[in-house]
């Protein structure tokens, strides 16, 4: 800093210069996002074909056909074009587009399942008996998709089974039980089990906290923010399924157990943090739909959709059916980190097969995968 | 999104280089240059220029590093012809004192932003675009890109040294027309 301040105005103070200089630093940064740059990519490549390298010439393009053609639509259509792709950021904005999930900005969770998921059955019909089943939010602990790699939160919709005059109470707890048990995905998606061994010997909820009590600490061996990542996955899901709001959880352990993991107090109360702090818990990239495994039917447009909280609100997809590539692109969320934003994507309509799409964002420092998610569907 | 034709013969170095440069580079590119020329469309044109530009000189960039340095000379030079042939400058300060919730097409809501914070910057934006084209070009590449001088020397063509000149006169201006609060 100081050999940019010692020559010009010696009548400055070092300091006042660092002042100015922050401050246009956040004006530049606050001005810049309101600018929210289109998605381009294909016309760069289809242009910069059709000009051909450097040395000249207009080969045959034959194969460019299909992409030229994209690429002339999405000339020509102009804004219309941007407004569909629910990507740049048009005035109106995409996080209010038809199904996108309800948390958008504010990185809440949200209080009802997508719709996506409820396509099979509805989320609280085709009750049998006493029971009614119903979409759970539910949280774990999981691999952001970086090389360290980093652990976050990912949020998942289970189906479980409620009692037909289901309470608040119930509700939690059954989705407290499902965020527990991650067996289910630790070999797919690599989540942790730091619950595995304990269970919820109840839940009340009261207008102003949800209580829970547990049959043990949690398991051992997990790093202290591992197990601060567990407290919040419990704390996460028991306010997504309550859907309140950010109600205050208290913890109590059976046996006059005083700490969770053994390191943390129950003797306080703990809450998700605000939205502009999400980041610190939640994964910076979520594929919300296709939901795993989903089965859409051929010949109906698909949309991807998120959550992300990414570098300059930029993404890029992939597509793969089987190992072969049939679709890729950037995309753009809502707003970029330290905010969560939206994204979605038309993924157009799909042949019958096994999919895989993969959402990551590239690390501004050298361009390695900074963060991933992805979804396995198949259409039929 | 266009399907990619998995027979195609391609230039798939080029291809993949571009796609590479564009997930690290685009947003900061385009509003780098949206900055500099206040003009949504003309902005993405001249970064998509320079793209189209790598493009067709892979085979002499080569690097992900020499490649960004030519996209940050391509832009800064797009943006200023821009500005030359289109005589955008005298339209930013009117658009900005007309519109201060910001002038783009694709403008985000300002819910999230805090009033003060609005406030604050479009004081230092005006400020800013007053300054010469210069100190301006200079200012917003270090505070914005985090451009380091060497970069932004090599962006613009000239000496290290003027850089660090431009930047401090830049700077003493902005804290002499922004009240720095206190």
């Amino acid at each position: 800093m100081s050999d940019r301040t010692d020559f010009l105005h010696p009548d400055l103070e070092p300091g006042e210069l660092e002042r100015v200089e922050r401050r246009l630093r956040q004006s530049l940064a606050h001005e810049a996002r309101k600018m929210r740059p289109g998605d381009r990519l294909d016309a760069i490549l289809q242009e910069a074909h059709e000009v051909g390298p450097a040395t000249g010439g207009t080969g045959s393009r034959h194969w460019l056909a299909p992409v030229a053609a994209a690429a002339l639509v999405a000339a020509i259509a102009g804004g219309a074009w941007w407004a569909t792709q629910d990507t740049s950021g048009t005035p109106g904005p995409p996080a209010g587009s038809p199904s996108a999930s309800a948390p958008s900005v504010t990185g809440a969770p949200t209080t009802a399942p997508p719709t996506a998921q409820t396509s099979p059955t509805g989320s609280t019909t085709s009750g049998t008996g006493a029971t009614v089943q119903a979409a759970l939010p539910a949280y774990f602990v999981g691999p952001i998709g970086d090389t360290t790699p980093t652990y976050r939160l990912f949020r998942e919709f289970v189906r479980g089974e409620l009692p037909r005059a289901a309470t608040d109470a119930d509700r939690v707890q059954a989705a407290l039980a499902v965020a527990m048990n991650a067996q289910p995905y630790s070999n797919t998606d690599g989540y942790l089990q730091p619950w595995s061994g304990t269970t919820v010997s109840s839940v009340k909820v009261t207008s102003d906290t949800i209580q829970v009590e547990l049959s043990g600490p949690g398991a051992e061996g997990f790093t202290p923010e591992v197990q601060r990542l567990a407290v919040q996955e419990l704390v996460w899901t028991a306010q997504a399924a309550l859907g309140r709001g950010a109600i205050p959880v208290r913890f109590q352990v059976a046996g006059g157990v005083t700490t969770l993991f053994g390191s943390i107090p129950t003797d306080q109360l703990f809450t998700r943090p605000s939205a502009d702090l999400s980041w610190r818990d939640l994964a910076p990239i979520w594929v919300t739909a296709p939901t795993r495994d989903q089965v859409l039917p051929a010949g109906t447009p698909v949309t991807l959709r998120g959550e992300a909280t990414v570098f300059e609100a930029t993404l890029q997809w992939e597509l793969d059916r089987g190992t072969t590539t049939v679709g890729s692109g950037t995309a753009m969320a809502t707003i970029g980190a330290p905010s969560r934003g939206t994204y979605s994507v038309d993924l157009g309509r799909l042949s019958a097969g096994t999919y895989t799409v993969r959402v990551r964002s590239a690390s501004p420092k050298d361009g390695t995968v900074a963060a991933e998610d992805s979804v396995t569907f198949t259409v039929r | 999104m266009a399907e990619r034709d998995p027979g195609g013969e391609t230039r798939p170095a080029a291809d993949e280089a571009i796609a590479e440069l564009y997930a690290a580079h685009w947003t900061g590119l385009v509003r780098l240059a949206w900055l500099l020329l206040r003009d949504d469309l003309a902005a993405e044109e001249v970064v998509q220029d320079a793209f189209i530009a790598v493009h067709r000189r892979w085979d002499t960039l080569r690097s992900h590093e020499s490649a960004a340095a030519y996209l940050r000379r391509a832009v800064v030079n797009g943006a200023r012809s821009g500005l030359r042939h289109r005589g955008v400058e005298e339209r930013y300060l009117t658009r900005e004192r007309a519109e201060p919730g910001g002038p783009a097409r694709r403008t985000e809501s300002s819910a999230e932003a805090h009033a003060l914070e609005a406030e604050a910057t479009s004081s230092m934006i005006e400020a800013l675009g007053r300054l010469p084209q210069r100190q301006r070009e200079v200012l917003t590449m270090r505070y914005y890109l985090d451009l380091s001088e060497a970069e932004i020397a090599d962006a613009l063509g000239i000496s290290a040294g003027s850089v660090k000149a431009h930047a401090h006169r830049g700077l003493a201006s902005l804290r002499d027309r922004v009240e720095v609060g206190r």
